[in-house]
């Protein structure tokens, strides 16, 4: 078969390509670490954060759903808590106004419709400088898709198939992802403390904060409620943030979009490391707390802020977070 | 332009070996190099055609001197100026260029610092690949001198010095080596026997790039540039990833060049020849980087008396070699360092050698592998403060056993424990393979069903690991 260099030659690209078809088919088949062709019965514990979005298109595209924006933080809201099919993108799409704008704005007609509510975690991460991974495709075509598919065949991929696999045989993950988006811890994750050297900066740019201001037309225009809010934080957490940064984020941001539901510090959550998986992450009994109050006007109210409160917050949620001495103690493990 | 990109791979290399060949097929020979020195300066200049201009002036004004002063030349055109005249203004030339935009910024640092000065920095891009082709010039200019260089037509002379694959970070050719290649009629054809090997190593130096160096880049730099404080265990990790770094990251890239100009059916020098095999330091410098080695010794070592002149002169002259060596490699006092720890290790070894004493072999391995590797950490280190922190931390035994051995890797800040175990494995496997197996070139491909898997795997995986993760090669800095 390989008598000449010349045969050796051809031989290479075709055996290159039969490999290719063969490593595509176990990785993105079989195994499907990001659960995207859902072909075989695996369980999804990585996004993709080119993929999810093909997936909830076609799910917005039959029924009615509250979408969820937002980081970590926001993961694991889910329909259970909201009361209400829900999509939720936070470890997708994630928060940063540049690609929640691109995904809102290839939405067609029918799909637009289907939004029940939005639910944006305008996080304190969300507005790093950066060009939307999402302008160019359409979430809408089959033939995008694969592509993304193939395109997202890499090294990191290879990675999460093999982790899949251990995962599987092991049975040691401690969360999975739904196929609406949602984290769900699964096992009780053991407290982890960091120890911040320097103060964490509450950032913006002037691009994201532009798109943010698209994603508020936009919603207005469709008639979509929006809620912008910020995710309850530890006292210790916040007790290392650079409030002026945050005071400067919130001017930015309260510019733009009429209020936001600043959770950061609430009383009796806050100040129980019990109730965080490490500084800012709580637990999932913290969110159910967080969605109660943003679902009820009374309660969400007191978490209100305009541009012309903003200086008495920010005043408050000092006094809140500076007048108590940091008190840390460290649970072995959390269970939801 | 990279190697490890697709617009090499898929378009730039297939459209310049196509037009190269048809080109010669219908006996356009001098089209053919025309194409072939088009190509490399569109290659050289695709990142950022600035330096463009740059490169031909250099070529040019080194072709005239070089022309100049080969002998018959220097007659027939009665100059005014001696030939060593020309000789020295044409290597102060090169230098000049090499300093000016390599170490300008250097010396008006240190002489801020002496003096107390405020001489502002003149904050110049060093241009690509000015330190391998300043040498090639020089060696040309040499040899012209002393009558060893042929005549040369300024096409094959700037074919020679802008040659793409060994363009941008060497082999340091030598004309002698291309030339007569450039010439032969049986190379301007196809040859499927060398284009078959050409792709195998093409490959073979990709799958080093991305799949080793790529990956030890991310332990090394997040445990010597980020971390404030590193662990014994992490201080070793991240400096042995990094020696192992930059062993595949440029014998990859050789590797590369190597295949591209096979493919074009000439040979390059070979760079390396498993350096870290090394018995002692001088064997080390026959092993790494060797066109650079072989360069310094033709060019400045023996210039400078070689061993010719006693024992304490031949001390000097090695020091002196490694410590301008190490000078090349960047303006800063960290390669200085690095180079008089080689010219001093060279020195003591000759001592050693003068002496008779020879070591076991694992006692001479070991000893000349830890002092190359103590070595790279102020090779890679941006200060000697930053070289101190790793070298404290290597002897920190009170940091062993503080915390888990998976939580230490862990830290050198990884997503995923599945990540920090694929590093580490790739560490294990890149000091096995460099310490016991074969040097990438004595395999050569055979026509039978293992190699053509061998070839499509590295393809296959290659593309993979190259997918989102396009990175520059670290002798692009030197």
């Amino acid at each position: 078969m390989l008598e000449s260099y010349k045969r050796f030659l051809l031989f290479i690209p075709i055996v290159s390509v039969v490999l290719y078809a063969f490593i595509f088919m176990v990785v993105n088949i079989v195994i499907d670490p990001y659960r995207e062709y859902g072909l075989t019965d695996t369980k999804k514990y990585f996004q993709s954060y080119y993929t999810v979005p093909f997936k909830m298109y076609q799910k917005l595209r039959h029924d009615k759903y509250v979408l969820v924006f937002g980081t970590s933080h926001s993961a694991t809201i889910s329909a259970e808590l909201l009361n209400h099919k829900t999509l939720n993108m936070s470890t997708s799409v994630y928060g940063n106004p540049v690609d929640v704008y691109y995904f809102l704005k290839n939405l067609d007609r029918p799909q637009i419709s289907n939004i029940e509510k939005i639910y944006y975690l305008i996080d304190y991460n969300v507005f790093e400088d950066k060009k939307s991974d999402y302008p160019d495709i359409n979430f809408n075509s089959k033939i995008d898709f694969f592509y993304q598919t193939a395109n997202n065949l890499n090294k990191k991929k290879i990675l999460r198939a093999v982790d899949n696999i251990l995962k599987y045989l092991l049975r040691n993950n401690t969360t999975e992802i739904t196929d609406n988006g949602e984290f769900v811890y699964v096992r009780p994750v053991a407290y982890r403390n960091i120890v911040y050297k320097d103060r964490i900066k509450f950032s913006f740019s002037g691009q994201s904060i532009e798109h943010l201001e698209k994603i508020d037309k936009f919603c207005k225009s469709q008639n979509i409620e929006i809620i912008y809010f910020k995710s309850i934080f530890s006292r210790y957490f916040l007790q290392n943030v650079d409030f002026e940064s945050v005071e400067s984020q919130l001017s930015r941001v309260l510019n733009i979009i009429d209020e936001m539901y600043c959770l950061m510090y609430v009383e009796g959550v806050s100040d129980n490391m019990d109730n965080f998986r490490n500084p800012t992450h709580h637990i999932h009994k913290i969110a159910k707390i967080e969605i109660d109050i943003l679902r009820s006007p009374t309660l969400r109210n007191r978490y209100r802020v305009t541009k012309a409160n903003l200086d008495d917050y920010m005043k408050v949620l000092k006094r809140n977070v500076f007048n108590y001495p940091i008190v840390l103690n460290y649970p072995s493990s959390k269970t939801d | 332009m990279l190697f490890n990109s697709y617009v090499y791979i898929f378009l730039f290399l297939p459209v310049t070996l196509a037009v190269y060949f048809l080109l010669n097929h219908k006996q356009l020979i001098v089209a053919g190099k025309i194409w072939l020195v088009i190509a490399s300066l569109f290659f050289y200049s695709y990142w950022n055609p600035v330096y463009l201009p740059l490169i031909l002036a250099s070529m040019i004004v080194n072709y005239f001197i070089g022309t100049a002063l080969s002998k018959g030349d220097y007659q027939a055109r009665n100059w005014l100026v001696s030939r060593k005249s020309i000789l020295i203004y044409g290597i102060i030339f090169n230098l000049g260029l090499l300093g000016y935009y390599k170490y300008a910024d250097f010396f008006i640092k240190n002489a801020n610092f002496i003096f107390g000065a405020d001489i502002h920095l003149l904050r110049l891009v060093l241009p690509l690949a000015i330190s391998f082709f300043t040498f090639q010039q020089i060696a040309y200019l040499v040899d012209s001198y002393q009558d060893r260089s042929g005549k040369y037509n300024f096409i094959n002379f700037a074919l020679f010095v802008s040659f793409f694959p060994q363009l941008i970070s060497g082999p340091i050719v030598h004309h002698k080596e291309m030339m007569p290649q450039f010439r032969m009629t049986k190379n301007k054809y196809v040859n499927y026997k060398n284009l078959s090997t050409g792709i195998f190593i093409f490959f073979l130096g990709l799958f080093k790039k991305v799949i080793i160096a790529d990956t030890l880049a991310v332990v090394a730099a997040n445990g010597l540039d980020n971390m404030a404080a590193l662990t014994f265990a992490q201080a070793w990790i991240s400096s042995l990833s990094y020696t192992c770094q930059l062993y595949f990251d440029f014998s990859g890239y050789t590797d590369m060049a190597i295949g591209t100009a096979y493919m074009f059916n000439i040979v390059l020098p070979l760079n390396f020849n498993s350096p870290y095999k090394a018995l002692n330091i001088q064997d080390f410098w026959r092993r790494w980087h060797m066109t650079l080695s072989r360069w310094l010794r033709d060019y400045l070592y023996i210039p400078l008396g070689g061993n010719k002149k006693g024992n304490i002169r031949t001390y000097i002259n090695l020091f002196a070699t490694f410590l301008l060596g190490g000078l090349w490699h960047g303006a800063g006092w960290t390669f200085i360092a690095w180079g008089a720890m080689h010219g001093l290790g060279t020195a003591i070894h000759k001592f050693w050698q003068n002496l008779g004493i020879r070591l076991p072999k694992p006692a001479a391995w070991l000893m000349t592998f830890m002092f190359v590797h103590f070595a790279w950490v102020f090779f890679r280190a941006t200060s000697f403060k930053d070289a101190v922190k790793v070298l404290k931390s290597m002897f920190a035994f009170n940091t062993i056993n503080t915390i888990s051995f998976l939580d230490e890797l862990k830290a050198l800040n990884f997503e995923k424990t599945i990540e920090t175990v694929f590093s580490f494995t790739i560490l294990l496997i890149a000091l096995v393979v460099s310490i016991r197996f074969k040097n990438s070139n004595e395999l050569r491909p055979n026509l039978n069903f293992r190699y053509l898997m061998c070839v499509a795997l590295l393809t296959v995986s290659g593309f993979i690991f190259l997918n989102g993760n396009i990175s520059e090669f670290l002798y692009f800095n030197f």
